[in-house]
């Protein structure tokens, strides 16, 4: 039996590295879109794409600027789709509008695993443990209390060939109290060809780029299809990071930037590696009142229409910028962009759908939470929530009330699951049709569970969070989209995915400065009162019958002992 | 073993035997020694100085880097001339146009309340507000700079440079990126009210019958800390900081000390109850100085009436003073205080919230029970405790003497006859009775706003359709033969006197938690009399006691503080004037405390009513 296999395999080997000269493919872009309110949004994208199914990743015994940790890292635990993002700060919706890819504040992990995958959960573990060896991030604190399966909320990102695509492989995490800083960064950017030593990585200064107003690193791992028949998939890496810059805070209270002023530092080298290196900068606003130059002038002007939708940028292509300025002497590239008039801080329309989510009540005892879902379309629109509340918040469920505009309103489709103590979190999805201009309130009520004393989190104590809320949606209208260049030919619609901000809650709380203290005086009070309570409800209380003054020496030992 | 139960002896104990014989002279002592030890508590000796409980507050360890900016002279000149061109309201458009041209996002709030008294009354107001999101941290908590809007030059002073001064903070705070909790701005219409509705729809608490607060647009996390701003002029020349909140609720003492300190760097002069601390070398001149602060202080956390829009906060456990800027003009008589400009009250303001921003977690650690002596000294709950312990200990003194001299039901069976025995439990349901009373009365105010058409017939306000009933209705009770105590025998008046004295003891002694200040004042009045009237065993002499007894009713101590209040403020006027007036100001103040109830929360007509009367009233039932 064993050589029938083994025939096989050495028949088949040659197959496989003959099938097709197995390749990869690395590029790099970074958008920089001025944001309506004056802020400027940076988005940095490395895509390493591997010719190879992600089932076959096995089968790869060489790598070439696919990073070899990740590989191993999907071929051990058998993933399919992997969204890994760590951020810090709010990504403001209203004026901001929607961003390329929304992430909450903290640690969030999706992953789908593969089908043949014969223990999810053991899976789940691993993944969760060798990332935050990879990224030195506390994801081991993705535990089954903070773990979900969302039913109806992520729909994958990828390619799924055949429809494999099964709902009971989906596991979703976040952890909101997740700090991302410099050593995260430091790994991250090490899963690039040329780390950053040279090309847009080299950008990534960690402090500049931490003294930001939004910061956002993640992982992506999907399947992308290899031909156009589709019958093939590639794995796709896409790492990106996303920072918004203020730049009054940096530039003494003045309206301009520069590449050099964001990140500390201007381009130098470019990524050999890198098969494309560009830099795009939306100019789709320019005409309007806070009209802007930019210098050097752009090589190109490329105009993109996403499903209608028209955006036009400015493109640079750094390969060719960097070798023409080594021409001319100049080992270095730099981009600025001044506004031809002051400043004008304009009202600033929010997007078309909006969520805000927030604690109600006050006191440690009962409290609850409130989602505002704004939908200013003239039309109905198709949204699905999901919300995960830790254990520690012991929901109500019959307090669950969807009203919009003061109507209750039926959702097509609810979810929930309810928490364990220590085990489960609470889990709810609705699907709801949001009608046309209307604020639609989600709202339901908890109470706050005690904690036992070693389960409240080691730092200061300000309370605990809650994570973000997901509100997914197919939006019919892409004026507040963030549209990258690249990505215009995808023919689906995207989906949007906004987040909630997490929550902040207090639970009651010891004072833990005396535990010892508190612990001495409870078990003085409890054991001078337990033996005269227990005295008392034991023996009957009779009046004592005064015996004659037994005053002989005899009587007097006899009562003595009696007594003691 | 027997600490608490001993069984052994059958003996009396010392204790017992002192409490039987000489509870009177143990009293006494305890009295007169709660007396000087509250004297010698705020004598130098015994204040302790303030310090940091909080160290990550570290407060003035940043530079202070706000400066006079054209921005601030430019933005108060023309919020004076809007605000003089539309006099009547709150230039809300004005003030979101002027967030939005910071690069803030400002919104309106609108309001409405129903006035719960008299004829239907509808007041709408609105308020405006910005939020400054924090660029360190996702919008999880919040601090508030607020300030309540007053355009004209009315007797409180108009608030315009600091509505000024905030708006000049936020356009400096915006294009900083240290803040880790968000900043909100709040300007507030219609003074405590626009405040109110405010935060019932931050928290957005049960909707209530009477104050229809909307909905806010936008939000942030929790709220941590808020200072209220109240600066009359340009030039400053003390900084007056506010603590006392809706029913004498204080702020953690930690943001009251991180405000005196960062003024005393900026060089303002801090002051509290309008004294800075004395500096001075003669004990007796200090001591006098600390005494008349605590006093002071003591009496406005009595009225639990807030000296400040920041009260109203405290109640939805946000920490929250008021720094009031007096200028010049007000502050002229005292030649010893340096005036600054508005600036640098920013340059303060801007201290305390970047102090505010290091903090990591929430104000738990230190004081939140304290009185003030000066603004750098203060007495805890661990020291003023003991005054009020020693003066509140004699109604339990004496209630144990009375409960050992009663005859035993047990032991006298034999003996005696029992209709002679009398148990305390037989006492209780009057005391059961007296609170269901008092529960009546405080639904009285609803009640008559039920059957408001009864004094609309007669045309009467409901201010004193309310002050009338309630003393009909005391009289009513009190001279009541129903509920006069009969003479039945000196046993059953005995074990009244009992559970009177020990429900007075309960009542105090809870509050002595909640408003360690009117705890207080109620316990020196009325303990001697209480101790007194069940001391005297003879009938008739205890019927002389009965006047001093009434003017305990909670209704005649409200008036004769204000009867002193104004002797004392207009010495020279004819006494009967002064009762009259005092009368009419007492009918406001009993309207102003349930107006207060409804809209606030304020819980002194409910406790005067529900709770300190009945324990009053039994003991009115006992002489």
């Amino acid at each position: 039996m064993t050589l029938i296999y083994f025939l096989t395999f050495i028949v088949l080997l040659p197959c496989v590295h003959l099938d097709e000269a197995v390749k990869d493919d690395y590029s790099e872009s970074l958008l920089i879109k001025p944001l309506p309110d004056g802020m400027i949004y940076n988005h940095f994208q490395f895509k390493t794409i591997l010719h190879q199914d992600i089932e076959y990743l096995h089968l790869e015994n060489h790598f070439d600027r696919f990073p070899l940790a990740i590989g191993n890292f999907i071929s051990k635990n058998l993933i399919k789709e992997l969204t890994f993002s760590l951020g810090r700060g709010h990504w403001k919706l209203n004026t901001w509008g929607y961003p390329l890819r929304y992430q909450p504040n903290g640690a969030e992990l999706w992953v789908t695993l593969q089908n043949f995958n014969p223990n999810p959960w053991k899976s789940w573990k691993d993944i969760t443990s060798t990332l935050s060896g990879l990224f030195c991030a506390s994801l081991n604190f993705i535990d089954k209390a903070a773990t979900t399966k969302p039913k109806f909320s992520l729909k994958p990102d990828g390619i799924f060939i055949n429809d494999s695509y099964r709902p009971d492989n989906v596991f979703y995490a976040s952890l909101a109290h997740e700090a991302v800083c410099t050593e995260n960064l430091t790994p991250w950017k090490k899963l690039l060809p040329c780390f950053s030593k040279a090309g847009l990585a080299s950008l990534l200064n960690a402090v500049q780029i931490f003294n930001s107003n939004y910061f956002a690193l993640s992982l992506d791992v999907k399947s992308i299809c290899r031909n156009p028949s589709c019958n093939e998939t590639s794995t796709e890496i896409t790492q990106s990071v996303q920072v918004v810059f203020n730049p009054p805070a940096m530039f003494e209270g003045k309206h301009r930037w520069s590449i050099v002023k964001f990140f500390g530092t201007s381009l130098k080298e470019e990524c050999k590696l890198a098969s494309s290196s560009k830099i795009y900068v939306e100019t789709t606003v320019n005409d309007t009142d806070n009209s802007y130059n930019l210098s050097p002038l752009p090589e190109t002007s490329i105009e993109s229409d996403f499903q209608g939708e028209k955006r036009r940028f400015a493109v640079y292509d750094v390969k060719k910028m960097i070798e023409h300025n080594r021409n001319n002497n100049v080992n270095k590239f730099n981009i600025y962009s001044m506004y031809q008039k002051e400043y004008i801080y304009k009202k600033v329309n929010p997007p078309y759908i909006t969520a805000h989510r927030y604690i109600t009540g006050y006191g440690v005892y009962l409290g609850g939470i409130t989602c505002r879902i704004t939908n200013s379309l003239t039309k109905a629109q198709n949204v699905t929530y999901l919300d995960v509340i830790p254990w520690y918040l012991r929901i109500y469920i019959h307090t669950l009330s969807i009203t919009s505009n003061n109507v209750e309103i039926k959702p097509s489709k609810l979810y929930h699951k309810p928490g364990k103590d220590r085990a489960q979190p609470h889990h709810i999805e609705i699907i709801l049709e949001l009608p046309p201009l209307s604020d639609t309130i989600i709202t339901y009520d908890f109470e706050r569970a005690f904690l036992k004393w070693t389960e409240f989190p080691p730092d200061a104590n300000h309370g605990v969070y809650v994570g973000a809320a997901t509100l997914t949606f197919q939006p019919t209208n892409f004026q507040n989209l963030t549209i990258h260049p690249e990505h215009t030919e995808s023919l689906d619609p995207p989906t949007i995915k906004i987040k909630t901000e997490n929550l902040l809650v207090s639970l009651p709380t010891p004072d833990f400065s005396m535990p010892y203290n508190v612990i001495c005086l409870v078990s003085t009070v409890i054991t001078l009162a337990f033996g005269p309570i227990h005295n008392l409800t034991t023996k009957r209380a009779r009046i004592a019958i005064q015996s004659k003054e037994g005053s002989n020496l005899k009587d007097r030992i006899f009562k003595f002992f009696k007594r003691s | 073993m027997g600490l608490l139960t001993d069984d052994k002896s059958s003996e009396e104990s010392g204790i017992v035997k002192l409490l039987r014989n000489h509870a009177n002279k143990v009293s006494f002592l305890c009295f007169t020694s709660a007396i000087i030890v509250a004297a010698a508590l705020v004598t130098e000796n015994y204040v302790d100085t303030t310090y940091f409980s909080d160290n990550a507050l570290l407060p003035g360890l940043v530079n202070r880097e706000f400066t006079n900016q054209p921005y601030l002279k430019d933005v108060l000149t023309r919020l004076r001339k809007v605000a003089k061109s539309r006099p009547n309201e709150l230039v809300a458009d004005w003030l979101v146009n002027e967030f939005n041209s910071i690069g803030l996002h400002g919104y309106e709030h609108n309001f409405t309340l129903h006035y719960p008294f008299g004829k239907e009354q509808v007041i709408k107001g609105n308020n405006v507000y910005a939020i400054l999101r924090a660029s360190r941290a996702q919008s999880t908590e919040a601090l508030v700079i607020s300030s309540p809007y007053r355009a004209s030059n009315n007797v409180y002073g108009q608030t315009l440079p600091g509505i000024a001064l905030m708006l000049s903070l936020a356009k400096y705070f915006s294009s900083k990126n240290y803040l880790a909790k968000d900043l909100i701005f709040l300007v507030c219409d219609k003074e405590y009210i626009g405040f109110q509705a405010w935060l019932d729809a931050y928290h957005e608490v049960d909707r209530s019958s009477v104050l229809d607060y909307g909905y806010l647009e936008a939000k942030s996390g929790p709220i941590q800390a808020a200072v209220n701003l109240q600066v009359y002029e340009e030039d400053i020349a003390r900084l007056e900081v506010k603590i006392e909140g809706l029913n004498g609720q204080l702020p953690n003492l930690d943001l009251f000390n991180v405000a005196v300190e960062l003024a005393t760097r900026e060089s303002i002069t801090p002051t509290f109850h309008g004294k800075s601390h004395p500096f001075s070398a003669d004990f007796y001149e200090v001591s006098k100085d600390y005494a008349l602060t605590t006093a002071s202080m003591m009496i406005s956390q009595a009225k639990t009436i807030p000296t400040g829009a920041h009260g109203l906060f405290h109640k939805y456990a946000i920490q929250a003073i008021t720094l009031e800027g007096i200028g010049k003009v007000a502050a002229n008589q005292r030649k010893d205080y340096l005036s600054a400009p508005l600036f640098q009250v920013g340059r303060v303001i801007e201290g305390i919230f970047r102090s505010l921003n290091n903090l990591l977690e929430r104000f738990n650690r230190s004081y939140w029970f304290y009185l003030l002596p000066s603004t750098r000294r203060y007495i805890s709950i661990g020291y003023y405790m003991i005054p009020f312990g020693l003066m509140a200990l004699p109604l339990l003194f004496k209630a144990l003497n009375i409960y050992l001299t009663m005859k035993k039901v047990d032991q006298d069976k034999s003996e005696q006859d029992s209709t002679q025995v009398e148990s305390l439990w037989n006492a209780l349901p009057f005391n059961f009775y007296c609170h269901v009373l008092g529960f009546l009365i405080a639904s009285l105010p609803a009640l008559i706003q039920r059957y408001s058409w009864l004094y609309h017939d007669y045309n009467l306000k409901f201010k004193d359709t309310i002050y009338y009933t309630l003393i009909s209705t005391s009289l009513l009770l009190m001279f009541n033969p129903i509920f006069r105590w009969k003479q039945k025998s000196e046993e059953q008046l005995k074990a009244r006197q009992c559970v009177a004295l020990i429900n007075l003891a309960l009542i105090l002694s809870c509050l002595s938690l909640l408003n360690i200040s009117l705890a207080l004042f109620l316990t020196v009045l009325i303990v001697p009399v209480t101790y007194l009237c069940v001391s005297i065993s003879n009938s008739i002499l205890r019927k002389l006691l009965a006047p001093f007894i009434l003017l305990l009713h909670p209704l005649s101590i409200g008036y004769l503080c204000i009867l002193v209040v104004s002797f004392l403020v207009h010495h020279e006027t004819d006494p009967m004037v002064h009762l009259a007036r005092s009368a009419e100001s007492h009918k406001s103040y009993l309207l102003k405390y349930l107006e207060d109830w409804y809209i606030h929360g304020n819980w002194t007509f409910f406790f005067g009513s529900a709770l300190f009367f009945p324990a009053w009233f039994q003991i009115w039932s006992i002489i």
